[in-house]
């Protein structure tokens, strides 16, 4: 893990994003705030339809034409990203701020030879000729661990594998040295063997660039492993924020608690060590107090009807809980 | 455990929820003002002319005739009386465009249903067998395909237009003649005769009908071919189902979206083609009308009396442009993806 | 419960890939000489990557793809020799759980319609009885009964998949080929399903195939574990021994690239790291199939095929570098 400086690279205030439903506006993101320092990695986990790929797509301003941000505030080197123009944003994506998908085949041109699409970066925001262009896109390709990168940089996307495939993502990603990498569930595609290959590409290759990144992934085990900072949300809201040490060891968030209880731990091998979260993650339904709450194992009354602040428990450690507090203390009686 | 169904949850919304279909076409504008002009001219050509009788006296041989210096004059503008004019011969052209559409409608959905009882069958077994009967049976289509399918038409009319048809045709024809007569003479009306306009008709009917069905039949084996494959399939297959169970109660019910689509698409084209060959003078012929063979006579008379060719051809305009409208506004409620947005 | 339900003998299944009618075919043999047993009442967890032929092994024993050779006993009695009567009550006996709980419903059944339908396929109970039934299946899915009326798309995920597991528990099998049941659900939702599924097994007393490339969830679930790579099963044995002990250089990468949940220890676990990823089942390696990514690799590797042969007790292997006198390969 890279070293954390104090600088902060994004912040973002206050971010309130809704989708255009048949049924009315659904408030998907709700009041986020978080922000990523210079070299560090933030993770930001939670379960399908919490809100975490819209706050990634939001800073980029790459929400699908349902989805409109109501409110908030994305300052990235003094500016306010949710106030550029189509033509600003636009000179910020791919050079400043790069983003790698979950599936590369279709995050790649298909009928496009990889390197026209890794040289149109370069090209377009750095200024390069094409010979520069070319010379850079093979560095990059090599660094990214792509054997034979001088011949196969004339392939086509679909004449690599899955993995290769995200290598070259991750290559197109860094060949403008971004301040910002954002990585929505990079790996979930692929199988378990080049997961780990990627993922240590990407840590090998992030303080290389002095990049940070975001991390979205519904995995606690990547979070664990390659973040150092980490976002929990539910129901849009983040619900824990802390350092991923602090986190894993001290979960203040009786959500975090039950999610890391439902992850299957194979050292034990008992079922009956399983947790399981009653019910279903219904977001369509709007509530005044916590989102967890329906499913929450200590929710009282004041749960379901005041919403709790994000509180602090410990330095940069905070829980969005009534009962933050002791639910903090209680990881330190355990011990 | 939690029993509440997620009826907006964002999961679900990949898919086509059947509730939805009509408040989505609902929501289309254009598609319910096509609805809308659709049902004003069918309720027009079904009751228009009797009720437009009924109400004035004139019927469709009603001829009128003036004497303008010197001349016979049977061509009268519009007029209270005549709402769309009177032809070269004097007939009222209100009743015989409605009576055209009659004729224009009824050929544009008998070749639809053609093609759905065509295509739908022969477009699922070649997807749900595939392999080489699959093979074969597309190559045929694509052989049809690769004659001009007018040219057929054109050539099957002028073989066996009106009294050349087939025996199928004048039996089925006489049938018609026979009921319809039956119907009429309950009503009141004067009865009808089997002519070889008739049969040109009836004729024109199968004629159009045979070649509407391949792109349906394509449409519907891509569909099977993809659903094949589906993994709900597969699970009734590991339950043990029937062919026939697989067949009726997996794949046909999730392939009648683009069905139903493209019937609806079929019957503006079936229309166009038939008002084309009505003009050439192949499709319908005096003393029946059809909006096509309308156009054909209004033309001749542009120069002098041009609302002979604009209100034929303003309905009949409007009529396609409609069922365009339906067709596309059922596309975009039947799969909510497809749509630009 | 040593008794053995399935029998699977020397089993090739190849699928050949015609791209048009001149075009040459391609031949992928997705399952390569799979010989396994699974006894009655255990769960056999298989695990593998994308590609190793772990769903069409789990399909070719309910035959529901076509094999090339070999046999599939259920109950002493080879599937693919069985008559019209035979398929009936073997699929009556037998059922599949699928991945994907929005592909494997009939969008345009009710539940109901959906959790009836292997009732009156096999007419298992008297037509008037079938809603009682599928009222009763539902709720020991833990859904309640007045959902047969909806649609499967007004459900999420983890309540599909429990729909799903009604539809397979209704002709009452014995055997149950459960294909990646938890992989497309969320974190909270697959424990609750993998406790269902436990849950289910000892109550009504299943067998089941439980296929994943999670071996996480593997480990919690199975009583024994079989890893396949490229078609072929590398190592069987039981899930704890598989699991904390595993023989085969393969087995020891997947182990390893499992994401630990604690930061700390953590780091630097993905050392032993395969280079590059599963080779093209289209065009296998002679010898063993890992050799070409195998760090231990010897040249007799690369063209002797090693058999599956017991290392320790009821722990199996299929590597030619280590044998019941010298198990470990490093």
């Amino acid at each position: 893990m890279s070293d954390v400086t104090t600088k902060t690279i994004l912040e973002v205030l206050g971010l309130t994003v809704s989708f255009e439903q048949a049924t009315g506006s659904t408030k998907v993101v709700n009041d986020v705030s978080f922000e990523v320092l210079e070299g560090e990695t933030l993770g930001i986990v939670g379960e399908s339809g919490c809100g975490k790929t819209v706050t990634v797509l939001s800073i980029l301003g790459l929400l699908p034409e349902t989805g409109t941000i109501d409110s908030g505030k994305m300052i990235f080197e003094g500016r306010d990203l949710a106030k550029l123009s189509v033509e600003e944003i636009r000179k910020v994506r791919g050079s400043k701020i790069a983003m790698i998908f979950q599936d590369p085949l279709s995050a790649l041109h298909p009928l496009l030879p990889i390197s026209t699409q890794i040289c149109e970066v370069t090209m377009l925001h750095r200024g390069f000729n094409r010979d520069e262009a070319r010379l850079h896109a093979v560095r990059m390709l090599e660094l990214v661990g792509i054997p034979d990168a001088e011949k196969r940089i004339d392939a086509y996307p679909h004449e690599f594998s899955g993995g290769m495939r995200q290598r070259i993502m991750i290559a197109i990603a860094l060949s403008c040295e971004p301040t910002l990498l954002l990585a929505d569930e990079p790996t979930t595609a692929l199988d378990v063997t080049t997961q780990a290959q990627i993922l240590n590409l990407i840590r090998t290759l992030n303080p290389k660039f002095k990049t940070s990144t975001v991390l979205v992934t519904h995995d606690l085990g990547i979070v664990a492993q390659m973040t150092d900072r980490v976002a929990v949300m539910y129901g849009g809201r983040i619900l824990e924020i802390a350092k991923t040490s602090d986190l894993f060891r001290a979960p203040s968030n009786p959500y975090t608690k039950a999610l890391l209880k439902s992850v299957p731990d194979p050292s034990v091998g008992r079922i009956e060590d399983l947790y399981q979260i009653p019910g279903t993650a219904d977001f369509s339904v709007v509530t005044h107090g916590c989102a967890f709450a329906p499913r929450c194992n200590r929710a009282e009354q004041s749960c379901r009807e005041e919403l709790p602040e994000l509180e602090q428990v410990s330095e940069g450690h905070y829980s969005r809980c009534h009962f933050a507090k002791e639910e903090y203390l209680s990881n330190q009686s355990k011990h | 455990m939690s029993s509440k169904t997620n009826t907006n949850g964002t999961e679900a919304s990949g898919l086509t929820p059947r509730y939805g279909i009509w408040s989505r076409f609902k929501r289309n504008r254009p598609a319910v003002f096509g609805s809308w002009i659709l049902a004003i001219v069918i309720v027009l050509s079904a009751i228009g002319p009797a009720v437009f009788g009924w109400l004035t006296g004139i019927s469709s041989d009603y001829i009128p005739s003036s004497v303008e210096n010197g001349a016979l004059v049977r061509s009268f503008p519009p007029s209270l009386t005549h709402p769309m004019g009177t032809d070269d011969l004097g007939r009222d052209l209100f009743l015989r465009v409605f009576e055209g559409g009659r004729i224009s409608i009824l050929v544009g959905i008998f070749a639809s249903v053609i093609s759905l009882l065509i295509g739908v069958a022969y477009g699922a077994t070649a997807g749900f067998f595939g392999g080489r009967i699959d093979g074969v049976m597309m190559r045929i289509v694509d052989m049809l395909f690769a004659i001009p399918y007018l040219l057929i038409v054109v050539v099957m009319m002028s073989l066996f237009g009106g009294n050349n048809a087939p025996d199928a045709v004048k039996q089925v024809t006489e049938a018609f003649v026979f009921l319809t007569n039956a119907l009429m003479s309950l009503a009141g009306a004067s009865p009808i005769s089997t002519s070889s306009g008739l049969f040109q008709i009836f004729f024109l009917f199968v004629a159009l009908g045979s070649v509407s069905w391949l792109t349906m039949a394509r449409i519907v084996r891509g569909q099977v071919l993809s659903l094949k494959n589906e993994e709900f399939i597969l699970a009734a297959r590991s339950i043990g189902v029937s062919t026939f169970g697989i067949v009726f109660r997996h794949l046909i019910p999730n392939i009648s979206g683009p069905v139903i689509v493209y019937a609806t698409l079929t019957i503006p084209s079936v229309m166009l083609a038939e008002a084309f060959l009505s003009f050439l003078g192949l499709g319908v012929q005096a003393p029946y009308s059809s909006w096509g063979s309308l156009a054909a006579d209004g033309i001749k008379n542009i120069a002098v009396y041009p609302w002979q060719l604009v209100f034929p051809g303003l309905v009949m305009g409007m009529t396609l442009v409609a069922l365009n409208l339906i067709g596309d506004g059922l596309r975009d409620a039947f799969d909510p993806k497809s749509s630009k947005s | 419960m040593n008794e053995k339900l399935i029998s699977i003998r020397d089993l090739r299944v190849a699928f050949k890939e015609q791209s048009g009618i001149f075009a040459h075919a391609k031949t992928t043999v997705a399952v390569d000489g799979v010989s396994l047993e699974i006894l009655k009442g255990e769960i056999l967890g298989l695990v593998g990557e994308s590609g190793s032929g772990k769903s069409t092994l789990g399909k070719a024993i309910l035959s529901l793809v076509k094999k090339e050779s070999g046999e599939v006993y259920f109950k002493n009695q080879e599937v693919a020799s069985l008559d019209h009567r035979g398929v009936r009550s073997l699929r009556q006996a037998t059922s599949m759980i699928f991945q994907d709980p929005y592909a494997s419903l009939n969008p345009k059944m009710t539940v109901g319609e959906i959790v009836a339908e292997p009732l009156s396929t096999h007419k298992l109970v008297p037509a008037k009885e079938i809603p009682e039934r599928v009222r009763v299946l539902l709720e020991s899915v833990g859904l309640s009964s007045a959902s047969e009326k909806s649609f499967p798309h007004q459900f999420s995920g983890g309540q599909r998949q429990r729909i799903a597991i009604a539809r397979a528990l209704a002709s009452k099998p014995e055997f149950i080929v459960a294909d990646e049941p938890v992989s497309a659900l969320d974190v909270s939702i697959q424990s609750q399903i993998i406790k269902l599924l436990d849950r289910l097994r000892s109550e009504l007393n299943l067998t089941m195939l439980f296929i994943s490339h999670d071996l996480r969830v593997v480990r919690i679930i199975a009583d024994r574990i079989a890893v396949m790579y490229l078609g072929q099963i590398v190592e069987l044995g039981d899930a704890q021994s598989v699991f904390e002990n595993p023989l085969m250089p393969y087995t020891q990468a997947l182990v390893s690239a499992i994401p630990s949940l604690d930061p700390g220890v953590a780091l630097g676990r993905f050392e032993s790291m395969l280079p590059d990823e599963t080779p093209s089942p289209t065009k296998p390696s002679r010898g063993c199939r890992f050799s070409s990514r195998c760090s231990f690799a010897l040249e007799s590797c690369r063209t002797e095929e090693p058999k599956l042969t017991e290392i320790r007790p009821n722990h199996w292997a299929a590597c030619s570098r280590i044998s019941s006198s010298n198990p470990s390969i490093a």
